[in-house]
């Protein structure tokens, strides 16, 4: 990164933190709330010169492929959320961004949520609409919450969808300490919302289930995993879920490791656990595929006499926030193997990260360095470190 | 790898400069998701309201007596004076006027806001020296409010040293500020607001502050749905 570059995101981070928060309007009994979220970073892969893959068309002996070193605009939403009295609650979000880069026929539409939920109770919420999956408590912590630019592989949205469209039950005991749900969804993931649908489900009609139950010393919010609160009572969380799906067609050449979507049966099952105390947190999550795949998908099978293939993958984060410093150092390990049936394919990445809060979570300069473990493995889709630099604001 | 695990231990060394205090007493309420607390005249008592819109009479153990048939959308900040509880519904930015004796609603005032929806009227009092009401901003900035008794804005603080404000009373002639993200306790001057002291209170989602007859500090915690007593003796 030359200092022309350094220069250039040195003014956008002090344009960006004079910004202000969200702006709200309420009539005595509903009320309407506009928010945003920019964030702009500078990606720089260090690429290793001995692999074919990164050079120009996969040739050794041509330039090396530096595309990947560039501005990106990461996140750009507008949302929209309300309440309707003191039953129920709204929510539309839309990413600019993706819809810049996309135009919807993506691996992840513009659309983030579109939801009106239900609460007849306090301790009892349905939510209707395209929203988070009940499923993995990091997926469920909120973007501008993430210490790193980059989730954990087996988390990003690349294996398992995040979100859906669908309906959700929530149930709450004892305070929120204890919370069930359950939930039908389309099973095509976030593509249900892009054009490689166009809204339409798998032939076979059927939905994906998914479940979670997750307990906690205190009433959990996701978005507190990482304790820029510096909680001074140790808290405790710890979430089982499950999701089962089967389709008739897979889709391919989207995501990663194509394990998103495909023909036969998957099912997927994962704990998370996570700690905080005073400015220290950390969190652990493990999730595990089962696919039967089905038809031309067999070849995934590598020919042994079985019916299924295992995925899976997991995270490690240790975490110290320090409000006096208003910084955040991070530390995570995370792995994925795509399919169990093939050896020496495991993913690893070591994540170093820095946060500067200059304005809480609302004005926040992120520095992520992703240190691939294994980088001579050609089975690999990631090999290569990468820094990744930039700012992020809420408005 | 190893010098940024020393990084990471060595920016732990660093700690808050307030003063951290320990309950000697605590207890759960039966309130849900209480917001904040303030006693009855006689002490015998709280009136304590809560994030899904309910006023609750309980006794000083946390069990609930009575609850107020009108009910609001967020409450989050409560007073009491000889006449009325006045309630502060986050929301919809408003403070509502009960009946003392038998929680009946008597009327209603509105105080426009256009911040955050749940970043607004996280706690209400009065301010005796300055003879106004206050009401406290949470946060995007934190700031008090102060309001005539027809709760029309008379003036704007900024109260800069805290990331959030949760409540806030008033009590032997001083403003006393509590902060939810900061975990801590703030004492102002009631005329100008300046800060003279700061305690760290071991309570998680600390939402509600009062004192008792005998001038213990007295904070409750939404989360854990608690009540914590602190001695004022600790106090400097």
């Amino acid at each position: 990164m030359n200092l022309k570059t350094l220069t250039t995101l040195a003014i956008i981070a002090c344009c960006l933190h004079q910004a202000e928060a969200q702006t709200s309007f309420s009539n005595g009994v509903n009320s309407i709330e506009f928010s945003g979220l920019i964030s702009g970073i500078y990606k720089q892969r260090f690429l290793d010169e001995s692999n074919p893959n990164n050079h120009v068309g996969n040739v050794l002996s041509n330039p090396l492929n530096k595309k990947k070193n560039v501005f990106s605009l990461s996140t750009a939403r507008f949302n929209i959320q309300g309440t309707k009295g003191t039953q129920w609650a709204y929510r539309m979000q839309l990413d600019f961004a993706q819809l810049g880069y996309t135009s919807g026929s993506g691996e992840f539409p513009a659309l983030l949520d579109a939801w009106i939920a239900y609460k007849p109770i306090p301790s009892l919420k349905l939510t209707f609409g395209y929203q988070k999956l009940p499923y993995s408590a990091n997926c469920n912590a909120s973007l501008e919450t993430q210490p790193y630019w980059q989730r954990a592989e087996i988390t990003r949205g690349g294996i398992f969808s995040r979100r859906d469209m669908g309906l959700t039950l929530k149930k709450s005991f004892f305070g929120e300490r204890i919370n069930l749900y359950g939930g039908a969804y389309s099973g095509m993931g976030e593509y249900i919302m892009t054009t490689t649908t166009g809204g339409d489900n798998d032939q076979n009609g059927k939905p994906e289930y998914v479940a979670r139950i997750d307990f906690s010393t205190s009433k959990l919010s996701y978005n507190d995993i990482y304790d820029v609160h510096n909680t001074q009572m140790p808290l405790l969380n710890i979430g089982l879920n499950a999701r089962y799906v089967e389709r008739t067609k897979s889709y391919n050449g989207m995501a990663d490791y194509d394990l998103k979507i495909v023909n036969g049966k998957k099912r997927t099952i994962g704990a998370d656990a996570a700690f905080a105390f005073k400015g220290f947190s950390a969190q652990f999550e493990i999730h595990q595929l089962r696919v039967q795949p089905k038809g031309t998908d067999t070849t995934r099978l590598q020919g042994k006499s079985t019916d299924h293939f295992n995925a899976g993958g997991m995270l490690v984060e240790l975490n110290y926030y320090n409000r006096k410093l208003k910084s955040g150092v991070y530390l995570r390990y995370d792995n994925f193997v795509p399919n169990d049936l093939i050896k020496n394919n495991q993913e690893q990445t070591l994540s170093f990260g820095y946060n500067y809060f200059l304005k809480g979570t609302k004005s926040m300069f992120k520095l992520q360095y992703l240190d691939r473990l294994d980088k001579k493995n050609t089975l690999l889709l990631r090999t290569n470190d990468e820094l990744r630099v930039g700012w992020q604001v809420v408005l | 790898m190893r010098s940024y695990i020393t990084l990471l231990l060595v920016s732990a060394c660093f700690c808050s400069n307030a003063q951290k205090l320990s309950s000697y007493k605590k207890f759960r309420t039966q309130v849900p998701e209480p917001s904040d607390l303030v006693y009855t005249k006689d002490y015998s008592k709280f009136y304590c309201v809560s994030d899904q819109g309910f006023l609750f009479l309980t006794d000083t153990a946390g069990h609930i007596l009575k609850q107020a048939k009108h009910t609001g959308t967020d409450f989050e900040g409560v007073f009491a004076d000889d006449q009325y509880v006045y309630v502060s519904d986050e929301r919809t930015r408003r403070v509502l006027l009960y009946d003392v004796e038998s929680l009946t609603y008597i009327k209603q005032y509105e105080v426009m806001y256009s911040g955050a929806a749940n970043e607004a009227y996280e706690g209400i009092t009065f301010n005796k020296k300055k003879n106004c009401f206050l009401l406290c901003i949470e946060k995007n900035p934190t700031t008090l409010f102060e309001l005539n008794k027809d709760f029309q804005k008379l003036a704007e603080i900024p109260i800069k040293s805290v990331s959030d404000i949760s409540s806030i009373c008033y009590y032997n002639d001083f403003i006393y500020v509590l902060s939810d993200e900061d975990e801590k306790v703030l004492k102002l001057d009631p005329t100008t607001y300046a800060i003279l002291s700061s305690w760290k209170i071991p309570v998680t989602n600390p939402e509600g502050i009062c004192f008792d007859a005998q001038g213990h500090l007295v904070i409750q915690s939404d989360k854990d749905q608690k009540i914590y007593k602190f001695n004022l003796a600790q106090l400097p």
